[in-house]
Parts: C-alpha cells; structure tokens; sequence
C-alpha cells in the first residue's frame, strides 16, 4: 500500500495573526502512552497555506531526536510568506527510519500497512506577547476529508459550552477546514447557532470555507448587544452561551479561543464529536445519529425555526 | 484475561460482516464495552476542580441530549456532587435542563450550600474532583426503547474562571463510572486497578513561561496509587516527584522556576509513571505571573 509520509502524523493550525496571538507548535519524538517507536527520531515540516487556501510552501522545521520535545514559533516561520491575515499551516512529523527510504519527503513509501501512530497528537499553543499561554492537544482525523469515490460524503456536527463574554473576555470560534487529500476542493457549509442557558436561540450564523482554510468568529459580533447585556451574570459579568454547529459538505474542526487581551491570557480548546458521545452496542447507530442529526440542525438554521 | 485477548486477535482478522456477527454472538445482550453497562444509561467521569478565593471553577452544563436528538423533547434533571482531594463527598446538588439549556453553576457557591467556606477552610477544601450525571431524557429513553444497550459518555468541558475576569475551559478525557438506568443510580466502576501504566506528554515545557504549573491526576479505580512524575531536560538530567493518591481523589504537582532550577529550563519533558488508568493523563494547570491561566489536557 502507498503512504505519504507527509500525512502519517499531522495537525493543522489556524494561524491568528488578527488577533495579535503568536501560534506556537510543541512536537514530541515520544508515544505518549510509551509503548510504541521507542527510540525513533522524527523530522519536523510546517505546510504553509495561503488565507485562500492556496499551498504557498513546505518548511523544514528541524529534527526531533529521540526522547524530546521541541517549540516552534510558527508566526515568526510563517510571517514572510502570510504577514497579517489568519490562515492554515500543518505540522508534519515523518519517523527518520521512514524518510531514509525515500529520496523526497513528498514521495510516498510501499507498506504493508499503515504504521500505527494514533494519538501522536501535536501541542498547538497561542499566546499574547509576554502574556500567558493557552494550548490544546490533538491531530488530524483518520482520512480527514479525502473524498476517495465510492465513500459515503465526510459531515460535521459538533457542540460545546465554551463561550463567556463580558467586557474582560470575548470568545472566538476558529474553523478549520483541512483534508488529508492534497486534490480536496469541497466548500464546506457550515452553519452554528448560539443558545442562552435557558435554551432560546440568540443567534444563528451561516459560513462557507474554502479548503484549506480557517474562519474566526467573535462570538460577540453575532449576539445583539442587549441580549449580551441582559444575559450578563450579577457576580462576574459575563454572559455564557451554548453552541451547536453542522455541516453536511464537509468535515470542519472548530476550536474555541477565549480571550482576554486587556489582561494578556488566552485559553483554547477543541470539541470532541457526536460519536464521542454515543456508545452504542450497535456501532452502526453512531453515523446515522449524527448524520440525522446534523441534517435537522441544519434545517432549522437554514430556516430560521426551532428553538 | 489471556483468552479474551485471543480472541481480540482473531476477531481483528475476521471479515467485516462476520465480525459484527460473532460480537453480537459472543457479547449476547451485553455491551461490547464494558460487562456492567445493560440496557441503557451513562458514562461519567470524575474532573478537577479549584475554588481558592483567586481562581474558581465554573459549570456550564450542556444539555448534549438536545444536540444529539433536536427533534426529541430532552428535557431532563442531573446532580452534581463535589469531593474533597481524597474522594469525600462533601455535597450534593440537583438541577433541571431545558431542551437545549444550560445551567450554569459555581463551585464556590455550592461550597457554600454545603456550609463550606473554601479558602478559610484550609487546602482540604480548596480543590478536589466533581462529578455531573445528567439523566437520558425521557423522550430519549422512549426513542431508543427498542435498541440493543445504548450509553451515552458525557465527554463534558469544565471552566475556570479568574478574579481578574478571565475564563478557560477543558475537556474530559476519560471514564469513572457506569450509570444505569434503572432506577438504583449506584455507580459501577469503569476501571478495574492496574498497575504500571505511564503516560508521556507531548507538551515541551519552557518552565519560565510560568509562575507555577500544576500537573494534576486524577485516581479513577477503588484503589490508592502510586504515581511518580518525572521532569527531564535536554540534557537528560532530571527531577522526580512521588505522591500517593487515594481511590477517586486527585493531587497535583506544584512545578515553578523554583522548585526546578537545577535542570534546564526550556524544552523540558514530562512523564507519569504509576497512571491508574490508560487514559487518565494529566490535566495541566497553568497559571503566570500576569494572574492569567488557562489548562489544558496531554
């Protein structure tokens, strides 16, 4: 079977340059749960995408000996190619071992099957200039997006509580739109809606992605300021809201920055997916749920209905 | 233990169809997952919470149910109960969600129903876990009545929330207990106690960067542990701390620049020896000198 190298331990990065957030990666040489590829040492490569989602170039990072852990500041790499704009690059990890049988890291390798690097997750860290940090671990999902013909169409649906807003914090929703297939071109669809805590929708938001790209969304900016204000809690200010989102053209990963810049702190967060949630006896059960699912959520934001 | 294993293994080489056949055989009305989830019910976990009069944790607790079936009515009711370090329950608290609601709840004021005063009450009450156990709605309950066994794992975020004002969240990561629903709302334990598990971050720790880092773990089997935590450098010189921690209590490791200044500070690395469960990894507790935090799983 054919592997790319370059997508045997990924994970992409919504790169904020319009919030002011410096974006780090952390990347490990070790299996976080120490059983596997004991010993091996890895080269590091940053895909760098336009805000378009054009590729612009692959960098060579460096190399993870074995037994390390190393930081990148991917806003200072990126910087002369993407400047100001928000956009999408990748963090690649390719085992030394592998690489030496090939005379171009874009070259694919002949395997009998594909090595076993679940969990190799990278660090993705965002931080104010001599402020604190906020990072997340995670990686790309098996076949993100591939599109291979004969496989049924990838959909999202994704919810979480993460969203305070008061005159300190504000929350960004960032979507990340990235396939495992370098040929992927699907505009993704994706739609959200925003819950009180009593359950009444406040806000509804409709955005098309492009493929290889991210969107960030101040949350603040779709809620009616009074509704903000009337939500408000009377001991800390903040007003606290729920989210749902779907998509049925593509798979978008959504991370959740919050924000306080007057104090320099940042916090940010993945969501976990619908078929985290469900443990069915019949597995079977867990697209369909999610896929009739997604398919309701976005009738009612299409439409303007429900609650 | 060794028969199950060989089977797994030849269960993997089996032909899809064939597989899902043989499970459905061999599993007969149980749950693939876990011998004591019947019928239907629940997956929680245990979290990590603060309340030290600087930093408090918040509950926003999400009727995932409205998400998963917005064409059902998921009205419904959870408890919360808190737990000091050790896995003492100090208080229960009940609580309604509307379809698609959200209640929101401090973990300093219900301290505080329960009498508890939690910064003047010394460390004992300044951190420990919590659980939520949101019940099926029952219009979910009715729509899957039909269906072999069906759990739903609440993978829940917590908050953390600053006097200055900031908020972060986190995720849960693993399992403690198996619901049922049938009426009794004893817990089962998810994990039976291993021991020699290890876990081995991928976060590179430039320990400057912070005023203090805790690293936290949580025990989630019915049996104190012995965990090591070990901080090693580039130049494989290292510093090793141990704690015991009870059945279902949690500690943390407190890591500052000063407590780490023989070892080199930057691309530092992190190992958990002793784990009580596979995947119960650290929870990471960041605070900095400007007074913000944020935390984040590895």
């Amino acid at each position: 079977m054919q592997i790319s190298l370059l997508n045997l331990i990924t994970t992409p990065i919504a790169v904020l340059n319009s919030l002011g957030l410096r974006t780090r990666v952390g990347l490990s040489s070790d299996d976080p749960m120490t059983i596997r590829h004991l010993g091996e040492s890895y080269q590091a490569y940053l895909s760098i995408y336009s805000p378009e989602g054009m590729f612009l170039d692959l960098v060579h990072l460096g190399e993870i000996p074995a037994n390390r852990r190393r930081l990148f500041d991917v806003t200072d790499i990126a910087r002369k190619l993407v400047p100001g704009q928000d956009h999408l690059v990748v963090a690649h990890r390719v085992p030394n071992g592998l690489l030496s049988r090939v005379s171009r890291v874009e070259d694919n390798i002949e395997l009998q099957e594909i090595p076993d690097y679940h969990i190799y997750r990278a660090m993705l860290e965002y931080s104010y200039p001599d402020g604190g940090n906020g990072g997340v671990i995670y990686e790309t999902p098996p076949g993100l997006n591939s599109h291979i013909p004969g496989h049924s169409k990838s959909n999202t649906l994704t919810f979480t509580c993460q969203i305070a807003i008061s005159a300190t914090v504000e929350t960004h929703v960032v979507l990340v739109h990235h396939s495992v297939n370098p040929l992927y071109s699907n505009i993704a669809n994706f739609s959200f809606g925003l819950f009180s805590t009593s359950g009444e929708r406040v806000a509804t938001k409709n955005i098309a992605l492009g493929p290889f790209s991210v969107k960030s969304v101040d949350i603040a900016s779709i809620i009616p300021d009074e509704v903000i204000k009337q939500d408000a809690d009377p001991v800390d200010g903040q007003s606290v809201y729920t989210f749902v989102g779907a998509c049925e053209d593509a798979v978008v990963l959504p991370l959740f920055v919050n924000a306080a810049p007057m104090i320099g702190a940042v916090g940010v967060e993945h969501t976990h997916p619908p078929q985290a949630y469900l443990l069915p006896s019949d597995l079977k059960l867990k697209q369909r749920i999610k896929s009739e699912a997604s398919s309701v959520w976005k009738s009612l934001f299409s439409t303007g209905g429900g609650s | 233990m060794v028969s199950s294993q060989v089977l797994a293994k030849v269960a993997r080489k089996l032909p899809s169809p064939v597989r899902s056949l043989a499970k459905a055989v061999y599993y007969r009305g149980a749950h693939w997952a876990h011998s004591d989830m019947r019928r239907f019910g629940t997956v929680q976990d245990l979290y990590y919470w603060v309340s030290d009069g600087n930093i408090d944790t918040l509950l926003l607790l999400q009727n995932y149910f409205s998400a998963l079936y917005p064409q059902l009515p998921t009205e419904t009711n959870g408890t919360v109960s808190i737990y000091d370090r050790d896995g003492v329950l100090l208080g229960s608290e009940s609580f309604a969600l509307a379809h698609n609601g959200c209640p929101r709840l401090r973990v300093s004021t219900l301290l505080e129903s329960f009498g508890l005063k939690p910064v003047s009450n010394g460390i004992q009450s300044q951190f420990g876990t919590l659980e939520v156990h949101i019940a099926i709605p029952k219009g979910v309950l009715h729509h899957i009545k039909d269906q072999s066994p069906f759990y739903f794992w609440d993978r829940f975020y917590l908050g953390y929330t600053t006097a200055k004002g900031q908020t972060c969240f986190v995720h849960g990561v693993d399992k403690t207990h198996i619901y049922c629903e049938d009426g009794t709302n004893q817990p089962f334990d998810w994990y039976k106690p291993v021991k020699g598990l290890c876990w081995s971050p991928e976060i590179p720790v430039n320990i400057n960067d912070y005023q203090k880092l805790n690293v936290v773990l949580i025990n989630r089997t019915n049996l104190a542990t012995d965990v090591d935590l070990t901080l090693t450098d580039i130049n494989d010189q290292s510093l090793t701390w141990n704690q015991s921690i009870p059945a279902k209590g949690v500690r943390r490791f407190e890591l500052t620049p000063e407590n780490t200044a023989r070892i080199e500070p930057e691309e530092l690395r992190l190992q958990v020896s002793g784990m009580a469960s596979q995947y119960g990894r650290p929870v990471l507790f960041k605070e900095f000198r400007n007074g913000a935090i944020s935390a984040m799983h590895c």
